[in-house]
């Protein structure tokens, strides 16, 4: 009995110093995948700012009764579900790059709107 | 917001009524040879279309073999997130491309084609589809290698209408050595970073192929530097971590990871240099809570000895 278990022990103790070993990362490092979600979110959420501090977004806007300062609060404080519908939704403008150029304004501020959810709008219409 | 749907309807209506078709991208025509057209099974789009990129890409897989891993009967097809951990598992990187037509030809240039997702159907009726982009001509439209036994001509609109309304879906499947034209840097490494844990070498293969392409890019230094650490190289690992904290210095998740390899090479007091800019109360909670359990760690003493010549 006594030989049947020490190779076992000889395999299971090899087994935790290599769990042992640093070559994972430690609980404090943050991992790729969150840096890049995070890189990635970062970058909708400029392309999202942009538009909203444009003068005349902001004119818009200011016309239909919601204040731009929180619309702006509004996209800052976005849920990563919600970031990532923006980037689909931006993402799926016709390409050409300049949205404006292509479906206008006024269809570009409603999307923004809706998009951040400034709900309290639509009873104002 | 029930209330404005007659309003988008109205709109959207008015848009693809009036919405011209963008001037078709300049440039000679393009047409990749390599890429092989299968002739699918029925509902086997997935299949066929993973082969057909894989194959291109120097890996022997036959839609036959990726069947099984890849098709689910209930719901007649195959998902895009299995198409991307197939990818993976072929030792291949699926990179998305970005949502725009001038991606895809650039990726065609660049001897990539792109496998894109497709609806055939309409928007509220969609009818997915997984196709393989081989060609681009100004004149005659696009080539796909599309589930039949040669490749299909697409209209240049019949095509971008299909792809538009599939969310503008495409990915490269990309071998880690180098980084495809028109990848875009977060992509590339979204791309790598599950290969961490599956194929570690595999993701430093990749994250090198990125440094080289953009050494000037935060994210990718910090994966980079993430990866060195994992594999003991503490050394490389703090090089790289410094150069992204010092191109993004405000980033917090840079800063506290620097911090944890700085700690781990015994260098405390660098350790707490790098986390004293930031800024703790302006985080999101789950990255405060990490940076709070890095600065715990700290304060205990480190065991290595730092190399670093200057420690005050």
């Amino acid at each position: 009995m006594k030989n049947f278990k020490s190779p076992l022990a000889v395999v299971l103790s090899a087994g935790l110093i290599l769990l042992g070993t640093p070559g994972v990362s430690p609980a404090s490092m943050i991992g790729t995948e969150r840096l890049a979600a995070q890189s990635q979110r970062a970058d909708t959420e400029a392309r999202l700012q942009t538009l909203l501090s444009r003068e005349d977004v902001q004119q818009q806007l200011t016309a239909w009764g919601v204040d731009p300062a929180q619309a702006q609060s509004r996209a800052a404080a976005m849920s990563d579900e919600e970031i990532q519908r923006v980037a689909a939704t931006l993402g799926q403008q016709p390409a050409g790059g300049d949205v404006f150029g292509v479906i206008g304004l006024v269809f570009v501020v409603l999307l923004i709107l809706e998009l951040v959810g400034v709900t309290n709008f639509f009873t104002r219409i | 917001m029930s209330g404005l749907r007659p309003l988008w309807l109205a709109l959207g209506l008015t848009l693809t009524g009036c919405a011209a078709l963008p001037p078709s991208p300049a440039g000679e025509a393009v047409q990749l040879v390599g890429v092989p057209a299968h002739a699918q099974e029925e509902l086997q789009c997935g299949p066929a279309a993973l082969s057909s990129a894989l194959q291109a890409a120097g890996v022997e897989a036959s839609p036959e073999s990726l069947k099984a891993a890849l098709f689910i009967p209930a719901r007649g097809g195959s998902l895009q997130v299995e198409l991307l951990a197939q990818t993976r598992q072929h030792g291949r990187l699926p990179v998305r491309l970005a949502a725009e037509e001038s991606a895809l030809i650039a990726a065609l240039r660049d001897g990539q084609p792109p496998l894109v997702l497709l609806n055939l159907g309409v928007r509220s009726y969609p009818v997915w589809h997984y196709a393989v982009v081989v060609g681009y001509d100004p004149e005659q439209g696009y080539l796909l290698n599309d589930g039949k036994a040669e490749s299909s001509r697409y209209s240049r609109r019949a095509f971008l209408r299909r792809w538009d309304w599939a969310g503008r879906w495409a990915i490269l499947v990309s071998r880690a050595e180098q980084v495809p034209e028109p990848v875009r840097p977060a992509d590339w490494i979204t791309a790598a970073a599950p290969l961490e844990r599956s194929a570690p070498a595999l993701a430093a293969t990749a994250y090198h192929a990125a440094v080289q392409r953009w050494p000037q890019e935060p994210l990718v230094q910090a994966a980079l530097g993430s990866e060195r650490y994992a594999a003991g190289d503490l050394e490389a690992a703090v090089q790289a971590l410094r150069q992204a904290a010092a191109l993004a210095p405000d980033n917090a998740a840079y800063a506290n990871n620097l911090a944890s390899v700085e700690w781990a090479r015994g260098c405390a007091t660098a350790a707490r240099a790098a986390l004293a800019k930031v800024d703790l109360p302006t985080l999101p909670n789950s990255l405060a809570a990490a940076l709070d359990a890095t600065r715990t760690e700290i304060a205990a003493t480190p065991t290595a000895v730092c190399p670093d010549a200057v420690q005050p």
